[in-house]
């Protein structure tokens, strides 16, 4: 499969944050070949290995979120509409007339309410209506809502991918499935043998509130060093400073107190060696990512972080390059059969 | 009268026009419709007129009465105003569009016949002050992106005054499917009533004893309408205007507030905010739909409008008629309908005009 190809059918899977394990068999159909054994924890995280073959051989952890924002049925409604509740970061501005999918005893459709101009009076019009202010219309009876998604039903965007121009892609929850699809495509393509040690890619369960699936994930592998994958805000028009992270400009990588400056070190000179694009990103204290959390697990687990430069962050919409995807996928290829790494950092 | 599928009406909401720019849902009309009136005319400004002659015992050839039925090809839409130097596009919307419903829809643009995607964005959340968390972006803070890198690069496919769209499929949802999501379903939906009137009326055996014009009509959006034109053209003795009309029959909304209700027949409009209607034409209309037991309600609250304030100020001034389908989320990239509105809406005016009783 191509790494266009992988990245859009990840990415289309259900995975709201709580309800991973609603695609589990799909996720093992399209990825499961990849790897010689997997399993998925208490909490939910997928747990992919790729064995290198060797006795003893290091642990490498590639950790990135497979879990998306998305919504929740609060209450049902007279007339077949749903109230809802956000889980994760979701920006209730962008949901009046967004299209979505209710995970129930089977996936029925949905368009989220929005008002119309006669009903706004000029002292609201500039005032947001939150999300528990909007419904979600199935055109349902009450009754056949209440058998069929009750109350907790997960909601997610429906899935849509679109073709932008120069190779760049649009879609939902590129955050973070798309980084997940550049790692599966970078394993996909090396021999066991080449491998720097055994590789556990996680694919982890609930970052979009608060990143405990990396924790436990990372406690249960219990990996030599890690390299973290997420997506991050690429500048946009009506964001003040440096225009950081712009799309095409390759993999960024971050400087932070969180995560391991040797092993951070090491992984840029893998870019610089392989001329992989690249850039720096400052996040002194909080990255807002599964490191936060790897890089204090246990004992402590060295952590590097590489991010997917994105627009549009936590919409149906979120834009990315391909040049920018193969570029990760290129660094995730070096860094797991980096033999200078292991020797430094494998136990 | 027998109903095909909506696939007709698929393919109309599918079609590019936003106001000014209707020429793709012109020519689909005018090959939809050959062969199924007695002449078709495309005017200065771009409205499709087809004639349906009557041929009655009591017709009068030389002075005919005229029957006008409008529609308008247009949908709302956005303007690219700018591009910046670093590939994003800046725009306005074609027709009224409310920020509320513009982030993270996706549009499609047509420059010299080539269609580019697009999607309409902001300022991420994780990008936004508190205050900027509590307030509607306006548009003027939204651009287009188009996957562009560079103003060069952005320029090679759209520029200054480049419209587009929303992109939204037709879907059908709800019990027994009942419920249409599309866009441009405002003014579509009276475009394919249209057609399947005309069709029906033009091979039956039945003579009318007036001319009936079928007006297509352009830039109802954005106020300067067509219609005025295509009615001071035709001279029509009367006109039905077929429209959709937002209604708020959502949950929370109070009773008082909802306009009309879907799934409860075309709705007929005494007044809104450009219009005081014929009241002898809604009155005929609501007798026809009570003798035929075709669903029919009154709007029930004055607001919006639509070309039936053109037409009746047009020429020496026409007696109008407006039926509209109620609509949700109307102005948006999902407007939502019910199939019976639509259907009863067809038969209510075919009723109207083959009845005779205008």
């Amino acid at each position: 499969m191509e790494l266009k190809e992988l990245i859009v059918s990840l990415s289309s899977l259900m995975s709201v944050t709580g309800s991973e394990n609603y695609s589990a068999d799909k996720l093992q159909e399209l990825i499961g070949d990849v790897f010689d054994e997997s399993y998925t924890d208490k909490i939910g995280n997928h747990i992919f290995i790729k064995r290198c073959g060797r006795e003893n051989a290091p642990k490498i952890m590639i950790d990135c979120h497979f879990d998306e924002i998305g919504m929740i049925v609060s209450d049902i409604c007279e007339g077949g509409f749903l109230r809802i509740a956000n889980i994760g970061g979701v920006d209730a501005k962008i949901l009046q007339s967004a299209e979505v999918i209710i995970y129930g005893s089977r996936e029925i459709y949905g368009v989220i309410s929005s008002t119309p101009p006669h009903l706004i009076k000029p002292a609201d019009a500039s005032k947001v209506k939150g999300i528990n202010e909007l419904t979600v219309d199935t055109g349902l009876t009450k009754e056949e809502l209440e058998e069929i998604c009750p109350i907790g039903t997960p909601i997610g965007f429906k899935p849509s991918y679109t073709e932008l121009i120069g190779g760049r892609i649009a879609g939902k929850a590129f955050d973070d499935k798309a980084c997940g699809a550049c790692a599966v495509y970078a394993l996909s393509r090396i021999d066991a043998n080449k491998l720097a040690g055994d590789i556990y890619f996680a694919f982890t369960t609930r970052e979009e509130v608060g990143g405990f699936g990396a924790a436990t994930s990372a406690y249960g592998i219990d990996p030599d060093y890690a390299l973290v994958m997420d997506v991050t805000n690429s500048w946009v028009p009506e964001v003040e400073g440096k225009k950081w992270s712009i799309i095409g400009s390759g993999v960024a990588i971050s400087v932070s107190a969180v995560t391991n400056r040797k092993l951070t070190k090491m992984t840029r000179a893998l870019c610089d060696e392989s001329n992989i694009k690249y850039t720096l990103r400052a996040e002194p204290n909080n990255t807002g990512t599964d490191a936060n959390k790897t890089g204090t697990t246990r004992a402590g687990i060295p952590t590097v972080l590489a991010s997917l430069p994105l627009r549009n962050m936590h919409t149906s919409n979120e834009i990315i390059s391909l040049d920018d995807a193969h570029a990760l996928s290129e660094l995730i290829c070096k860094f797991v059969t980096s033999k200078e790494i292991s020797e430094v950092f494998g136990r | 009268m027998k109903y095909k599928s909506f696939e007709l009406l698929e393919k109309l909401t599918l079609l590019f026009g936003p106001s000014g720019c209707e020429d793709e849902v012109a020519d689909f009309i005018v090959s939809q419709i050959e062969g199924d009136c007695d002449s078709i005319t495309r005017d200065r400004v771009g409205n499709i007129i087809a004639k349906v002659s009557g041929r009655g015992i009591e017709y009068n050839s030389g002075n005919p009465k005229k029957v006008m039925i409008c529609a308008h090809m247009d949908e709302v839409g956005i303007m690219v105003s700018d591009i910046t130097e670093e590939g994003y596009l800046r725009f306005s919307t074609v027709g009224g569009i409310s920020p509320t419903v513009l982030p993270d829809k996706k549009v499609v643009l047509c420059e010299n016949g080539k269609m580019i995607n697009g999607i309409i964005s902001s300022k991420a959340i994780h990008l936004q002050s508190t205050e900027e968390r509590g307030k509607i972006t306006p548009a003027s803070k939204m651009y287009i992106d188009i996957g562009a890198k560079s103003e060069e690069e952005a320029r090679e496919y759209v520029e200054i005054g480049t419209v587009g769209v929303f992109a939204s499929d037709f879907v059908r949802f709800g019990t027994e499917d009942k419920l249409i999501k599309a866009k441009a379903l405002d003014d579509r939906l009276g475009c394919a009533i249209m057609i399947e009137i005309m069709r029906e009326l033009y091979h039956s055996d039945k003579g009318l004893e007036y001319d009936v014009y079928f007006a297509f009509t352009c830039c109802e959006e954005i106020g300067i309408s067509g219609a005025s034109v295509a009615a001071n053209t035709i001279c029509p003795d009367a006109a039905i205007v077929l429209e959709s009309t937002a209604v708020a029959d959502i949950a929370g909304v109070p009773e008082a507030s909802r306009v009309a209700t879907l799934g409860e027949g075309g709705t007929i409009t005494l007044m809104d905010r450009g219009t005081i209607y014929d009241r002898n034409l809604a009155e005929i209309a609501l007798a026809v739909a009570g003798n035929k037991e075709i669903k029919v309600q009154i709007k029930k609250y004055i607001s919006g409008g639509n070309d039936s304030a053109n037409i009746q100020k047009s020429g020496k001034g026409t007696k109008v008629l407006a039926i509209s389908a109620p609509s949700r989320y109307i102005h948006s990239s999902a407007n939502v309908v019910h199939a019976d509105d639509i259907n009863a809406m067809r038969d209510l005016v075919y009723a109207l005009v083959a009845g005779g009783k205008l």
